[in-house]
């Protein structure tokens, strides 16, 4: 039977002190959907990412990606998600091509010279691969950021507002990926300040609010109306 | 058990090619830990009396001071980039990053406390070329950089990081402190390894104490 389920949230909860983060948060995402996550400032979406990315444990609550519960199968859960946060995760004394070989390696990926390869390549990153990260320009480090995230053919692609201070060749490339990884029939589930762009090629998008879930629908002229509605109001 | 061995020892390889590459501990630890030598031999009359007393206090006080400056900034690097996170959603065991740190500050500091040991001698006329003392030091910086590996992954997190991780590291390494100073005055006043022995299984002892309990407690912490 073909998993249809990517990612399920069950009761989660998250505080960090006394600031409650996330409210009891039940979400269903399924395979192959492009998912927009819109809210403002603290309202709890890197959270949400965070502990979807199994770099953060929730206070309560379960976490099944493809089916799997997180707190029994992590390593195989985290095999399964490419992650790109604020961060790029990049070390920056090392050149691309080093921090893509140390990070196939944590991975395990067979082969990974050749796929090293054919992620800088798709990502137009060949003639940088040896210089240090840290000479790139923003664009450049956030593209070596997503060859980080797409090494290892994850199933899942979670941004955390990956396109954030990019220039629009760079933004063009991360909406590329992101198609890419649909198309392929991976899931995609994004963060953005930008609804107008990003409900473009998005499917769904869901809106939290002071760390509760107050939307989660389909992407039509409809509810984009509403959203934007929602979004300018709250402004 | 491949994967585990695999995924700590790429940690560890690449903490050490940044370390190369950049310089960055070795070059702030090094110039930090001769300069306390220094300190003690303006301080002291180096009289063989005196220093056979004294001198294994500053040895393991040069030695604790430089590993402290060390341990600070084994996570520093991955929190200021982010990369830990990059670590932490890499299906990779969390103990396995333990034991990538914990070989890499201990190699650090084995580096440097070879570079020391030829600095005691010239400044305190201290042989310390011999396998009792270097079985000892050897030992005693397991111990240390199990704590300080743990510690320091705690004290990252914390805005007053640089006083957090003394405070914390130091009360809880104290054992392996004082066994490793008792046992080179041992080995400066006495021949053999009859006299050291109780304090090396002391210092065993605590070593697979603090490692097995710090690869445990790391992966709670880390996570946090």
């Amino acid at each position: 039977m073909v998993e249809s389920t990517a990612l399920q949230l069950q009761s989660i909860s998250k505080s960090y002190g006394k600031n409650s983060a996330l409210k009891s948060i039940d979400l269903t995402i399924h395979c192959g959907q492009i998912v927009a996550l819109f809210g403002h400032n603290g309202a709890g979406k890197s959270t949400l990412l965070k502990i979807f990315s199994t770099a953060l444990k929730p206070d309560k609550g379960q976490i099944h990606i493809m089916g799997a519960d997180s707190n029994k199968y992590p390593s195989w859960c985290r095999s399964q998600i490419g992650y790109i946060g604020h961060m790029n995760y990049l070390y920056p004394d090392l050149s691309p091509i080093e921090n893509l070989t140390f990070f196939a390696r944590l991975y395990g990926i067979a082969d990974h010279k050749t796929r090293i390869l054919q992620v800088l390549e798709d990502l137009e990153l060949k003639d940088k691969s040896k210089q240090p990260v840290r000479n790139l320009s923003n664009g450049q480090q956030k593209r070596v950021a997503i060859a980080r995230a797409l090494l290892h053919q994850p199933s899942i692609l979670l941004m955390d507002e990956a396109d954030a201070g990019l220039d629009l060749y760079a933004k063009s490339v991360v909406k590329s990926i992101v198609q890419q990884v649909s198309q392929s029939g991976g899931t995609v589930f994004f963060s953005s300040h930008d609804p107008i762009d990003s409900l473009a090629y998005a499917n769904e998008f869901i809106l939290l609010e002071k760390g509760t879930l107050i939307a989660h629908r389909e992407s039509n002229p409809n509810s984009k109306a509403d959203l934007l509605k929602i979004l300018r109001t709250n402004n | 058990m491949q994967y585990f061995i695999n995924s700590a020892w790429t940690i560890f390889r690449k903490d050490l090619i940044l370390e190369l590459r950049t310089r960055e501990n070795i070059g702030t630890i090094l110039p930090f830990s001769v300069v306390i030598a220094f300190i003690f031999n303006f301080t002291f009359d180096p009289s063989p009396q005196l220093m056979a007393t004294v001198g294994p206090g500053i040895i393991w006080v040069a030695f604790i001071f430089s590993g402290t400056l060390g341990m600070n900034r084994l996570f520093l690097l991955e929190r200021e980039f982010g990369t830990l996170e990059g670590l932490l959603t890499s299906p990779i065991p969390r103990e396995s990053i333990f034991i990538g740190k914990f070989l890499g500050i201990l190699c650090l500091l084995l580096v440097i406390q070879g570079i020391l040991i030829p600095v005691f001698l010239v400044l305190y006329n201290f042989n310390l070329f011999e396998i009792r003392f270097i079985t000892i030091t050897f030992c005693a910086t397991i111990g240390f950089s199990s704590v300080g590996s743990l510690f320091s992954a705690i004290a990252v997190n914390t805005k007053a990081r640089e006083i957090m991780l003394p405070v914390l590291f130091l009360p809880i390494i104290l054992p392996i402190v004082i066994a490793a100073a008792a046992a080179t005055e041992k080995i400066f006043t006495t021949d053999g390894w009859s006299n050291i022995l109780p304090w090396l299984q002391l210092i065993i002892f605590f070593d697979l104490v603090y490692l097995v309990l710090s690869s445990i407690l790391f992966t709670s912490v880390i996570e946090e």
